[in-house]
């Protein structure tokens, strides 16, 4: 079982890479993540609004299918501002081509986990959409295990990591 | 008698000049050149073609696909840069094959190689030449290579189209040149094919090979982007600029043609040549037909359109194959077809 997943892995990753894939290329990324959404027990408790800033810097690990690195993010809950940290890793879906021009963006899934400094263990993953490696529109959902909340939010990123530029020649 | 090579743009249609080239030398051994003039992928054939290195630019030109050309990229890193491509991967291929020996043993065999590059700052045609005393024309710049690299990178810059791939500082690594910073891409923007640099330096024998032909392409293939209306129009552009090259060189030699014949017919009634040649010199003009002799064109281009997608960017080797058999049987036509008196390097 596990060779066979190896091996499907590996095939993945080589169809990938012939395939000059433009998405997910060898590199460090980092985007600041604007948050914003609810907490909620699916129950008679009240929701409460939650909204913050991340800080997601990453490293691709294996080139046009996934890399990762941690979150570090405060955020606002409960009317008190708190912090969490964790790693997290995305994992790409599928690239938005165009043409043969390269490539517009992506989709990738994220899955991460979170210690705040409310006692709270978040652990979820969210969907992304990635434009023109600019911005990334993301949804996201997180069980709180120890305080048995669920946390959605949506998602508004921005690569602030350099763009590498077409080398000089 | 002087013998030139001129090879038009066309990316991965070069393939067309590779074959038809292997052709003509398999045919006749003694056919040589004294100047190659390339513009675009005709300065990545020609200089290989001048050194000797037939073989090796068959591999090139059959081998190598569009990846081990350009990259591609995520277009919004691109937005707001120098091109949509990333043309590193050709001039690895450049500084590979191109090398210090190679362009030091075309500098030892006599062989003139003229490079086209567009300047961007100048927005100038500047040719650039391994001749240490190139003709100095009125409408176009002309510079002597200083060494190998300078020789690659006039190449490369010959090569790029601009949009798609990086413009080159060609004179960059000259100490003390006003010009380092200036920017160069394809000669192509300005001149397609360069039959008046063949002219201008005194070719008497042109072959010319243009990469599409005479006729306007129709792809029935509808542009349902940006990108591809852009690279379409590139290429009007420079099929446009093709006509326009091919027309000033022909209408000079119809001249001269005409001359000729006039010559020819005063000495038939009775006129001797110097008598004739009086005729003809009119100090106070100053003449570009003045002793110069009419000049045998041979004129070569693909029967039918190359598929090498616009701007010839498709680098497919199975296509590209086919380009060169293309190119073969155009040089078995000619070779059936030529006046056995034209052929005067038999």
């Amino acid at each position: 079982m596990k060779s066979a997943a190896i091996a499907i892995l590996l095939f993945l990753v080589s169809f990938r890479v012939l395939a000059q894939d433009p998405e997910f290329p060898r590199e460090f990324i980092m985007h600041l993540n604007l948050q914003s959404g609810i907490v909620t027990s699916f129950n008679n408790a009240p929701e409460l609004y939650t909204g913050g800033v991340q800080l997601i810097p990453q490293y691709t690990f294996v080139t046009n299918l996934m890399r990762g690195g941690a979150i570090a993010e405060v955020f606002y809950t409960s009317k008190n501002l708190q912090g969490a940290i964790g790693p997290t890793i995305s994992i790409k879906l599928k690239t938005l081509m165009a043409g043969k021009f390269g490539s517009i963006g992506n989709i990738n899934l994220s899955f991460d986990h979170l210690w705040g400094t409310g006692s709270e263990r978040l652990v979820g993953g969210g969907i992304n959409l990635d434009l023109a490696n600019k911005f990334i529109l993301g949804l996201s959902l997180q069980r709180d295990y120890n305080l048995s909340t669920w946390w959605i939010q949506s998602g508004l990123g921005f690569k602030i990591s350099k763009t590498k530029k077409i080398p000089h020649i | 008698m002087s013998r030139a090579l001129v090879v038009s743009g066309g990316g991965c249609k070069g393939a067309f000049a590779v074959g038809l080239v292997k052709r003509l030398f398999e045919h006749w051994p003694n056919l040589a050149f004294d100047m190659y003039v390339g513009t675009s992928t005709g300065s990545l054939v020609t200089p290989l073609v001048a050194m000797n290195e037939m073989a090796l630019v068959e591999h090139i030109y059959t081998t190598e696909t569009t990846e081990n050309i350009v990259k591609t990229g995520r277009l919004g890193d691109h937005i707001n840069d120098v091109s949509i491509f990333d043309a590193s991967p050709l001039w690895d291929l450049v500084q590979a094959n191109y090398t210090d020996d190679r362009y030091n043993a075309l500098l030892n065999s006599g062989r003139k190689v003229f490079i086209t590059t567009t300047c961007m700052q100048s927005s100038q045609l500047v040719v650039f030449t391994n001749d240490p005393a190139p003709a100095n024309p009125e409408n176009y710049q002309v510079r002597t290579l200083a060494n190998a690299d300078h020789f690659r990178r006039a190449v490369m810059a010959s090569a790029c189209q601009p949009v798609f791939m990086q413009p080159i500082t060609v004179n960059e690594h000259l100490a003390g040149d006003p010009t380092s910073t200036f920017q160069f891409c394809d000669g192509g923007v300005k001149q397609y094919v360069g039959v008046q640099m063949a002219v201008d330096n005194g070719a008497t024998e042109i072959f010319t090979i243009v990469l599409s032909p005479e006729a306007d392409e129709v792809d029935n293939e509808v542009y349902g982007d940006l990108f591809t209306i852009l690279q379409k129009t590139i290429s009007i552009f420079s099929d446009n600029v093709d006509k326009d090259n091919l027309l000033m060189p022909k209408k000079y030699n119809d001249a001269l043609v005409y001359i000729d014949a006039v010559k020819s017919k005063m000495e038939a009634s009775g006129l001797s040549s110097d008598e004739v040649n009086e005729f003809f010199n009119i100090p106070a003009l100053n003449s570009p037909y003045q002793g110069k002799a009419p000049i045998k064109f041979f004129f070569f281009e693909p029967v039918a359109p190359l598929d090498g997608g616009p701007g010839g960017l498709t680098f497919d080797p199975v296509k590209m194959t086919a380009m060169v058999q293309a190119g073969v049987d155009v040089a078995n036509t000619f070779i059936a077809t030529v006046n056995p008196a034209d052929v005067t390097w038999n």
